[in-house]
């Protein structure tokens, strides 16, 4: 019995090894037909004649991150704190189950509502005030005022990452043991001072698990980002230029890959990018954490 | 001092601040897209096939296509997800394979969505030939609720305590049947929630199916024929250029946010009836 389990069990790994057999197979391929390296730092994108740039999408989903990312953390993290923190036990269950709860809605309902409100939003209202204020600085310039943008895709992402920076950074602020905030605060230190040097430190590597795992999702989300960031394939260079990350243009070459087998590997290497760095990220996620637990002593 | 005191006030603020506005948010959308599909709700929306490409009629197709796909993905993980965790964490030998299983399903639960796309499409459709239709969709799928499902089942056997383990194996009960009979008995409504979750993350992706489901304003006949399913719909209805699309393309969503919320929902209910009479030590 144990063997037909075992051999059940390596379904998984068969997955997971096919998957990445396909996008390296595929990868080894493109890179015997083009220069890779040329290609990941070209910027045209015309799969008719064979010119496969990925520096637009790579950037793209660069720009799209990043500013997910930087409205995304702050937001978030003070979130976490203000729940574990402040919040009063009566509420602090319900509240925390809503956030729970909205972790699950689907990204395409983050893509329509980003569709319907947010790029009129930031076409209209966003766009016209930042650069009014903000104009001097090169990334709040607008070159192409569509709403479809990085921002409009960034923000979207932002929130949509939210839930969960906030329901696993805020576990692992709340299991900061008792005992170490009311020493903190018998010698004489602040709520703040408290949350600064005792509490965060505590939890840092829970938090850095928090940010590595939304960072992922924000970096591997299709639909949401397919549906607002405009989909030109060029390099922004403001933060209200269309973008085109690398998911999006997997899911929207897909349909008229499969006449060329270039254009197929192409796509794959897209894929393998996607797939590597994300990998990167969760190993070394694991990897930070285990030695600042072992450093600190913590278990 | 003083100033330490207001600083400690001000930060306090700033986070409250900070909580409400993330709160309002995701408040907005759940209000917006409510709001937005209650005018177009009806009867007939949700029981008509589309007419005249999504413009007329309503989304019938779409739900019973996710309930399909879904449904099926869910057959196809419960009993690979069940025996894989058992495998990890019953037997747990040789070591090594159990450390790559449990490994190797943390890596795929990473893994973008629009990459089980590009593999289902290529696997599914290309190679085994099963065309854009509801089995290269559930395949699709059921690959990303995988390790989602093994690593909630996995939690839900580690929760069954140690020395209802013993008793059975001192009772002279093979591992098999320990597994079987006792712990999985045991975890069983752990495990059901697992599933259902894993059920409810694959019912909202419409990543992998873009090129593995196709999309069709019909109910799927069979396993061969292509399928909508709500997140396809949300997101192909929105494409479109009319205002009367548009309208299904909310309702789409809401059904779609109902049916997850209302399955997660249901899953803390579940759970929290598990912690109230399950044995502990």
């Amino acid at each position: 019995m144990s063997k037909v389990l075992m051999v059940i069990a390596l379904t998984p790994l068969a997955v997971i090894g096919s998957i990445v057999a396909i996008l390296a197979y595929n990868t080894a391929e493109f890179s015997s037909k083009v220069d890779l390296i040329q290609m990941l730092s070209c910027s045209q994108w015309l799969p008719e004649e064979g010119v496969f740039g990925f520096l637009p999408f790579i950037a793209g989903t660069a720009w799209v991150t990043v500013t997910a990312m930087v409205i995304a953390l702050p937001l978030g993290l003070l979130t976490a704190i203000f729940i574990a923190e402040y919040l009063p036990r009566r509420a602090y269950g319900f509240v925390k189950g809503l956030v729970e709860l909205l972790a699950a809605i689907p990204s395409v309902v983050y893509g329509l509502w980003g569709i319907t409100t947010i790029v009129p939003i930031v076409k209209e209202h966003v766009a016209p005030l930042l650069s009014k204020v903000l104009g001097w600085i090169p990334i709040f310039q607008v070159n192409v005022n569509l709403g479809y943008s990085v921002l409009a895709a960034g923000f979207v992402l932002a929130i949509m990452v939210l839930p969960i920076l906030i329901s696993i950074s805020e576990d692992a602020i709340s299991s900061v043991p008792r005992e170490l905030k009311e020493a903190s605060f018998s010698l004489g230190a602040t709520k703040l001072q408290t949350i600064r040097k005792v509490v965060l430190r505590v939890s840092m590597p829970g938090i850095i698990v928090a940010v590595i795992l939304s960072f992922c999702r924000a970096f591997g989300e299709t639909m949401a980002v397919l549906m607002v960031a405009g989909n030109v394939a060029k390099v922004p260079s403001t933060l209200f230029d269309p973008a085109y990350p690398l998911t999006a243009l997997i899911a929207n070459s897909l349909g008229e890959m499969f006449s060329d087998p270039l254009y197929v590997s192409a796509l794959a290497t897209a894929g393998f990018i996607l797939f590597t760095i994300t990998f990167t990220f969760n190993v070394v996620a694991r990897l930070l954490v285990r030695r600042i637990v072992r450093r600190r002593g913590l278990t | 001092m003083k100033a330490k005191i207001l600083l400690d006030k001000l930060f306090k603020i700033v986070c409250l601040i900070a909580a409400g506005v993330v709160l309002a948010f995701l408040a907005w959308i759940v209000v917006d897209i409510t709001c937005k599909s209650l005018p177009s709700l009806s009867l007939e929306v949700l029981a008509e096939l589309p007419k005249s490409g999504g413009k007329a009629g309503g989304i019938l197709n779409a739900i019973v296509g996710s309930i399909f796909i879904s449904g099926l993905a869910i057959l196809i993980v419960a009993p690979i997800s069940l025996l894989t965790s058992i495998f990890i964490v019953e037997y747990g030998k040789p070591k090594l394979i159990a450390k790559a299983v449990s490994f190797s399903s943390e890596v795929l639960a990473g893994i973008p969505s629009i990459i089980f796309g590009f593999y289902g499409f290529v696997v599914f459709v290309l190679v085994m030939r099963f065309g854009l239709s509801v089995l290269s969709g559930a395949l699709a799928i059921a690959a990303l609720e995988l390790p989602i499902a093994i690593k909630a089942s996995e939690e839900a056997l580690r929760m069954v305590p140690q020395s209802v383990r013993e008793a059975s194996l001192s009772l002279g009960a093979t591992r098999w049947q320990t597994a079987i009979k006792v712990v999985t008995r045991q975890a069983l409504p752990s495990l059901v929630t697992a599933n259902l979750l894993a059920f409810a993350r694959g019912m909202g992706e419409a990543a992998p199916l873009l090129f593995t489901s196709g999309y069709s304003n019909f109910i799927p006949s069979s396993l061969w024929s292509p399928s909508a399913t709500l997140p396809l719909a949300v997101y192909y209805l929105i494409s479109t250029p009319f205002p009367e699309a548009h309208a299904r393309a909310y309702v789409a969503a809401f059904i779609l946010i109902v049916i997850v919320l209302a399955i997660n929902w249901s899953t803390r209910l579940l759970s929290r009836r598990v912690a109230k009479f399950s044995v502990t030590r």
